[in-house]
């Protein structure tokens, strides 16, 4: 259908140098106001970040910092007030609904603190439903999910529903159903926060597994130490600004800071 | 190295898929709404039924009525004789009562026959005496009866203003004169009827309205989440749209034909008891009555899908992280 012409999709991509060709995603000077009646809240003020291909990148910040709001601006979910997101150095500003529908499908996978499963719908309807929505038959849908639910060892879940599984079971689901269409960047918005100590390390560790095996980008926001760790590079996120960045080897864990 | 972005384009065949998989997995939940809808319908479809069956009952009362008047001119003309015979005589198109008439005299012990051709003699065809003749219809009052046996003639559409002809004996004039207070009377009662009518139907499809868009906005408010991940997973605007165009297609067109015809049947039912099953079936306009479901039927269809698409065409508009964090 919309396929893009060869020069609108020219003018979309995002001026620059041979440095930036790596970073699968990159945000700059991003701001969000959000008004309600005459109160504004100003939940970034101006934050800039981007990621490599095949990084895990942990953003830390206090609750009410904003991590979960620039979490849905790269995601795409949602538009900044002012700056830009470039995913794969197209700015997403430019693409129309079906565009960024597509881009949600294909390119990106979520998770969420909530896990937000369709209630309903088994394990497998659930993994299914990305599938469905790019097109991908029903046979070919059922056997790729019955895989990705495998892959996070589910495989013997396969039609029980939500309801029917513990919070790292259906964080499972969620990581499954966000691997359906082989994304190239998995967003997490605080994956391990409803989940106990134990369960959330598992998570961290195959999130970690899935970025080795499938080079897929990881970008979490999150409170948890063990997922920092793991992580290739950390964002700390204050009142809407990025504050600090470092490496986990640039820090020491032991220290007060963490506990 | 930046790939071509395409959008997806769904076939349709997809989009029914995720709809009946979604119907079926939450039945239960689809069977509520379905049956919110059926009721709403049936209140609409029974309420036209009844208004119909009313109106038909007391059309066949008015219509026995007026056969039975014109029964008793005829009985005390033929001076209640035991044997009189009656010949019948149509002219152009008969009325229900005029219809009625000659099974009226039959069981009354009169006999009639049909007259058609004027015989001088004073007798019917065969020979047939006959003491009166019966001139029907709406051509009644202008059929010729030049050359008609010279007994008494009773015409069902005469009026008054009608010349008395000579050559007959004796003219009978079946016609029931209206004054002009009576005649007002009837045009206001048909007035008010009309009112009444139209006062009941707006108020039926209100409470319909009502019902089912209830129904329907609960099942979709209650989705804003889900379609905020249905957005979230990459389902377009068009597609979360087109599903619940569907799916509310398939739960208005059950609900709709349903309870258009349950209402009828429970209206139907409840006024046989009253008035008796067979007075009513008779009673019934049939093709009226078909017009009536249809319209039932194509009402619940309507009504579901506009409250089912206006809130969801809302939902598919919001951006995928307003959605998610509604909740209602
Ligand atoms: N939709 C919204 N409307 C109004 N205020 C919001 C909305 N979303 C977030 N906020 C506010 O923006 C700030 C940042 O929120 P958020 O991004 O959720 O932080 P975090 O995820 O780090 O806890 C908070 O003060 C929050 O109350
Ligand atoms: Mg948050």
């Amino acid at each position: 259908m919309t396929a893009f012409s060869t020069e609108k999709f020219q003018q979309m991509i995002e001026p620059g140098n041979g440095d930036i060709i790596d970073h699968v995603i990159r945000a700059v000077g991003l701001t969000k106001v959000y008004r309600m009646g005459s109160e504004e809240t100003h939940a970034l003020r101006g934050a800039s970040m981007e990621a490599k291909r095949g990084e895990y990148l942990s953003i830390m910040g206090p609750s009410g910092s904003g991590k979960s709001t620039l979490f849905n601006m790269i995601g795409a979910l949602q538009k900044p007030t002012t700056g830009r997101v470039y995913i794969d150095r197209v700015d997403i500003a430019q693409l129309d609904t079906e565009e960024l529908a597509w881009l949600r499908c294909r390119k990106i996978g979520y998770i969420f603190q909530t896990f937000n499963l369709i209630q309903v719908m088994t394990c497998l309807e659930n993994v299914m439903l990305p599938m469905a929505y790019a097109g991908v038959d029903e046979e070919q849908a059922r056997e790729n999910a019955i895989e990705k639910l495998q892959l996070v060892g589910l495989g013997h879940r396969l039609l029980h529903k939500p309801a029917e599984l513990s919070g790292g079971q259906q964080q499972r689901v969620a990581i499954a159903r966000a691997m359906a269409n082989n994304p190239a960047i998995i967003l997490a918005d605080e994956p391990t926060a409803n989940l106990d100590q134990k369960t959330g390390e598992e998570m961290i560790t195959l999130l970690d597994d899935l970025k080795k095996k499938f080079g897929v980008t990881i970008i979490s926001a999150t409170h948890d130490l063990k997922m920092l760790q793991r992580s290739d590079r950390i964002l700390w996120i204050d009142d809407g600004r990025i504050v600090r960045t470092a490496r986990p080897d640039e820090l020491d864990f032991s220290s007060t800071e963490f506990h | 190295m930046a790939k071509k972005i395409e959008s997806v384009q769904l076939p349709f065949s997809v989009a029914l898929q995720i709809v009946t998989q979604g119907i079926r997995v939450r039945l239960g939940r689809s069977l509520v709404t379905l049956f919110g809808v059926l009721l709403g319908i049936m209140f609409f479809s029974s309420v036209l039924t009844s208004h119909l069956i009313k109106v038909g009952v007391a059309d066949e009362d008015r219509t026995r009525a007026e056969a039975n008047r014109m029964a008793n001119i005829l009985e005390a003309e033929l001076g209640y004789s035991m044997d009189g015979r009656v010949g019948v005589i149509v002219s152009g198109e008969l009325d229900a009562s005029e219809q009625r008439l000659p099974r009226l005299l039959t069981r009354r012990g009169i006999q009639t026959f049909a007259f058609d051709d004027p015989a001088p003699s004073g007798v019917g065809r065969d020979g047939e005496r006959v003491d009166i003749l019966l001139i029907m219809g709406s051509e009644s009052m202008n059929h010729d009866i030049s050359g008609l046996p010279q007994v008494p003639i009773a015409v069902t559409r005469s009026s008054s203003e009608d010349t008395p002809r000579a050559d007959v004996p004796m003219l009978v004039s079946l016609t029931r004169e209206l004054s002009p207070g009576e005649l007002e009377r009837r045009e206001a009662e048909e007035r008010t009827a009309r009112y009444r009518l139209t006062w009941i139907v707006a108020i039926a499809l209100v409470v319909t309205l009502m019902g089912i868009t209830n129904a329907m906005l609960m099942s979709v408010t209650e989705r804003f989440r889900e379609i905020g991940t249905m957005k979230c997973l990459g389902a377009t605007r068009r597609l979360v749209r087109r599903i619940f165009l569907l799916e509310s297609l398939i739960i208005g067109g059950g609900g709709g034909i349903g309870g258009a015809l349950l209402g009828a049947l429970f209206s139907i039912i409840f006024h046989g008891f009253l008035y008796g099953f067979p007075q009513v079936m008779f009673s019934i306009n049939l093709p009226v009555l078909m017009g009536f479901i249809l319209l039932s039927a194509v009402s619940g269809v309507v009504l579901t899908v506009v409250a089912a698409v206006y809130p969801a065409g809302i939902a598919s508009s919001m951006l995928p992280s307003d959605a998610l964090r509604s909740n209602v």
